[in-house]
């Protein structure tokens, strides 16, 4: 295997040619020694028995042949060559025909054959036919023809044996070794190193590739090797041994081949480093079941090792990034559900009770029975509920500001008229500091005035209290706090004391949590009022020096439309309200403070009121009373107001009734909770607390099935044709819904929707998108719901926002 | 406080054009309730914001965005599809998109609406 192997650089058939002449040389050296040793004895005779000259001839040959046998078996190449073997060979058969007839004849044979075996093909065939084409007619001559050419044939025939033999063999070793060839290249393709042992000899061959992989060069000399086990780990050597000894012992297969399970061990490089391999073997046993050959494949696995504990260990440290991840998303989520556990709290926990509180002693103040300085009393609780009440929002707005989820709802405001409250809270205050105020509009008076701004009232009041009253505290006591109001688009408002702000903290002044240790400060004030500012697409800007004092200029977008009425914290009880039909209300609540209040508001007659105290109750009220209108909270335990909802949608669907306008009620008052409320089939989203004027425009009134619709005075002048088209539409809808003509049903319905959500006729636009979604299935009910349609339009009322109420024509 | 910009509204329902009007009146509206002028009013004026209805009989939105886009000199113009078809919601879980176009929905408060629609103008 070593010789082949090391030969590995040549071709695959120069490296047979080679092989073949290495066997012929192996082959000439026995038969040259068997030649010599046979003939000498003859040779000897033939000087005994006077034979001079073919004793010399036989000597000859003797000689020749011994001399090349010596060198043969010293390993050197014969140097004698046959061409010259071969003259004294045919002169010794020529002469012993001549002069011993018979026996002459007889020596031809191995004659023929030593010179087939000695040369190769083509020249043994040339000489063996000389020695053929000598001998015929020296046999003729001695004998007759007949006998020349039987001896003629055989000595032929045995010459062609010869041949057929010699290529036999030959094709069965280049197969061989074709075959050998073709392992080899496996072997070196899979990288594998190759070991085997023969039982007989415990002789062990190593394959180049192996020596490679334990450390030595590929034609290293083996003869002296220790133990192959020596070269495995020693820790894992006690197991491969008895393994391997196990595996050799076992006699269960005879005459077979037992292929052993892979493995995967350690070996000793020669420079001590450790090698991982994959060994793989197979053991051919003889008769007896006893392993007379042991071949074993080795593959080198370190570096598939070294990248498996590679991964094994970037996946650990993934694992446990993902774990740090986990956990820190677990925090976040706790976190985010801790922020919005407080929105929730402050939204329902805090704001259900207060609208009691804002609620009863508006009921209480209506009793004829109670003084006027009790009443008084009453007012004072109820402003105060209010404050409160607007501060939770304030605080639960200025929270979603921060969380940049604040939704700017722009109305028009009259910052002017804000101003003048502001400074009425802060008069008393003011006096004690003998500071006063003075407000200016575009450089000149303020009476009359108007400075309209695109804002928020809510926010600018607080914005300006918390300025304004900052401005008269920082103030020098017997000074001025100057207002000045510049009007246009942009608007600003600029509010200077004569006071400076303390150096310190001139750089942080806007910061959160920024104060110069004033009494009772938080260090919100400016922050939140510049927010309030920037969230109304505005800013809040300071100047401030010693000489010159502070001034704050605040900067909101400016509108051209009319202000909105100021703020009413007193209930709205003036003004009539529009006439009532006789029909069924429910009231559902969980709270029962608020199902009293909103039954006070409620005349009852013309109204009869039910109350349910949760969605199931109220479901199970449909029933029985069929109720034209629904005010249902959406927060309640048992069944909340959107499951109640669906059930009360259902369950009129199915009894053919006219579905009940049902109002969500709620005292979230987000612009999430509202859409989705409408989303969810409500007719209609009312903020607690609400006024009775807002309740009212809900219920069916002596003008129709609905009391007005607040416009935009932008659009004041587009209503009369608006509504001309709308009502000629809604006669469509209704002719397509009594006809059944689902399409064109759809089609305008979505025409409509459209439009009408756009003016702000939402109670309208709600009934289209029903009818457009085909959310009924009922048959009846489109045409109810449209015939609701016509009649709303018809008699609807048309309030332009700011202004007063006025019949549509 | 901004220029005035131009805006062309395609839909086949006037009150959706007098609306537009009457709440852009800082800005020209040219208007069509044909779908079929779109693409040549688009070239005579060259507007900075392109409105358009979806549902529209014979010739709808989308065959309008798809003229619009295959011509070379409007194809540029911002395009927004104003639609009464989806809810906000609906289309805020689309991305604000409809067919590869950004989309508006005639459903969401009328303030916010033209507060988005001047946000496209910018």
């Amino acid at each position: 295997m070593n010789g082949r192997l090391s030969a590995a650089s040549l071709p695959a058939s120069a490296r047979f040619e080679a092989s073949q002449a290495a066997r012929r040389a192996r082959t000439s050296v026995g038969i040259s020694t068997a030649g010599a040793t046979v003939l000498t004895p003859f040779a000897i005779n033939n000087f005994l028995q006077g034979r001079t000259l073919l004793g010399i001839a036989t000597a000859g040959v003797s000689l020749c042949l011994a001399v090349n046998a010596l060198a043969g078996l010293r390993g050197k190449s014969p140097p004698i060559p046959a061409k010259v073997v071969f003259l004294p060979v045919l002169f010794a058969l020529l002469i012993s025909i001549q002069t011993q007839g018979m026996v002459g004849i007889l020596w031809s044979f191995p004659a023929i054959l030593l010179i087939h075996f000695i040369l190769d093909a083509r020249t043994s065939n040339l000489y063996n036919a000389t020695i053929i084409g000598a001998a015929a007619p020296l046999i003729w001559a001695q004998y007759d023809v007949a006998s020349a050419v039987r001896a003629g044939a055989t000595l032929a025939l045995v010459m062609v044996f010869a041949n057929i033999f010699s290529r036999l063999t030959e094709a069965q070793q280049r197969q061989e070794a074709e075959q050998r060839e073709r392992l080899d290249l496996i072997v070196r393709a899979t990288r594998a190193g190759t070991l085997e042992w023969i039982g007989a000899t415990e002789e062990v061959t190593y394959s180049s590739l192996l020596k490679e992989m334990l450390g030595y060069a590929p034609d290293a000399d083996t003869a002296g090797w220790r133990s192959f086990l020596d070269f495995i780990h020693p820790e894992d050597r006690p197991d491969v041994e008895k393994r391997f000894r196990r595996e050799i012992d076992d006699r269960s297969v005879k005459n077979g081949v037992k292929r052993l399970e892979k493995r995967s061990y350690r070996l000793l490089r020669a420079d001590g480093e450790a090698i991982w391999i994959q060994a793989e073997a197979i053991v051919l046993t003889g008769p007896d079941g006893r392993a007379q050959r042991y071949i074993a494949s080795f593959i080198d696995m370190t570096d598939r090792h070294r990248y498996e504990d590679a991964l094994r260990a970037s996946r650990d440290q993934v694992e446990a990034q993902a774990k740090q991840l986990e956990r820190q998303n677990h925090e976040l989520v706790e976190a985010i559900r801790g922020r919005e556990e407080v929105e929730r709290m402050a939204q329902h926990d805090i704001r259900t009770p207060l609208n009691s509180i804002v609620a009863v002693p508006r009921l209480l103040r209506e009793s004829p029975r109670l003084r006027t300085d009790e009443k008084e009393l009453l007012g004072v609780v109820e402003s105060a509920a209010y404050r409160i009440l607007n501060l939770v929002n304030l605080t639960l707005d200025l929270y979603r500001m921060e969380r940049g989820t604040y939704r700017f709802q722009p109305q028009s405001v009259d910052l002017l008229v804000i101003v003048d409250a502001v400074t009425r809270d802060l008069a008393t205050h003011a006096a004690s500091k003998r500071v006063s105020f003075e407000l200016r509009v575009d450089g000149g008076g303020h009476d009359g005035a108007r400075a309209v701004a695109r804002a928020e009232e809510l926010l600018c009041y607080s914005i300006l209290a918390n300025l304004v009253k900052n401005a008269m505290e920082a103030s020098p006591d017997d000074s001025i706090v100057r207002i000045d109001v510049t009007s246009g688009d942009p608007l600003s408002l600029r509010i200077h004391n004569a006071g400076a702000v303390p150096a310190s903290i001139r750089d942080s002044f806007f910061e959160k949590y920024s104060t110069a240790g004033k009494a009772g400060g938080t260090g919100i004030g400016t922050y939140s009022a510049r927010l309030m500012a920037r969230v109304q697409g505005g800013d809040l800007a300071m100047e401030t020096s010693e000489a010159d004092g502070t001034t704050l200029t605040l900067t909101l977008g400016g509108a051209d439309g009319r202000p909105n009425p100021a703020p009413a914290p007193t209930p709205d009880r003036s003004g009539s309200d529009p006439a009532l039909v006789p029909a069924r209300v429910l009231l559902v609540d969980d709270d029962e403070y608020n199902l009293v209040f909103l039954r006070s508001l409620l005349p009852s007659p013309p109204l009869s009121i039910d109350t349910a105290i949760n969605g199931r109750a109220a479901v199970a009220r449909a029933e029985t009373q069929r109720p034209d209108v629904i005010f249902m909270d959406l927060d309640m335990p048992v069944m909340d107001g959107f499951e109640a909802l669906a059930e009360i949608r259902r369950g009129q669907a199915g009894r053919h009734e006219t579905p009940s306008r049902v109002i969500a009620f709620s005292s979230y008052n987000d612009e999430a909770t509202r859409q989705r409320a409408l989303d969810a089939g409500f007719d209609h989203f009312l903020n607690k607390p609400a006024r009775r004027r807002e309740l009212f425009a809900l219920l069916p009134g002596a003008a129709g099935p609905e009391g007005e619709v607040e416009v935009d005075p932008q659009l004041a002048a587009t209503m009369p044709g608006f509504l001309a088209t709308r009502r000629a539409l809604a006669a469509d809808i209704l002719a397509a819904a009594t006809a059944g003509r689902a399409d064109e049903l759809r089609r305008l319905a979505h025409r409509l929707a459209g439009s009408l959500s756009l003016y702000g006729f939402e109670r309208a636009a709600a009934i289209a998108r029903r009818l457009q979604d085909g959310a009924t299935s009922d048959a009846a009910a489109p045409e109810a719901l449209a015939r609701e349609l016509v009649e709303h339009l018809e008699h609807v009322r048309i309030r332009i926002r700011n202004g007063s109420p006025g019949e549509a024509t | 406080m901004n220029p005035r910009k131009k805006i062309l509204v395609i839909d086949d329902d006037a009150a959706i054009i007098e609306f537009l009007r009457a709440k852009l009146a800082d800005h020209d509206i040219v208007a069509t309730e044909s779908a079929r002028d779109a693409v040549a009013l688009a070239l005579e004026h060259k507007p900075d914001l392109i409105l358009c209805d979806i549902n529209m009989p014979e010739v709808d939105g989308g065959d309008v965005s798809v003229a619009l886009f295959n011509d070379d000199v409007v194809r540029a113009i911002p395009f927004v599809y104003l639609t009464g078809l989806t809810t906000p919601k609906d289309l805020g879980a689309r991305g604000g998109h409809l067919g590869g176009r950004a989309a508006l929905s005639k459903h969401m408060p009328p303030d916010e609406l033209v507060g988005r629609i001047r946000n496209f103008l910018n």
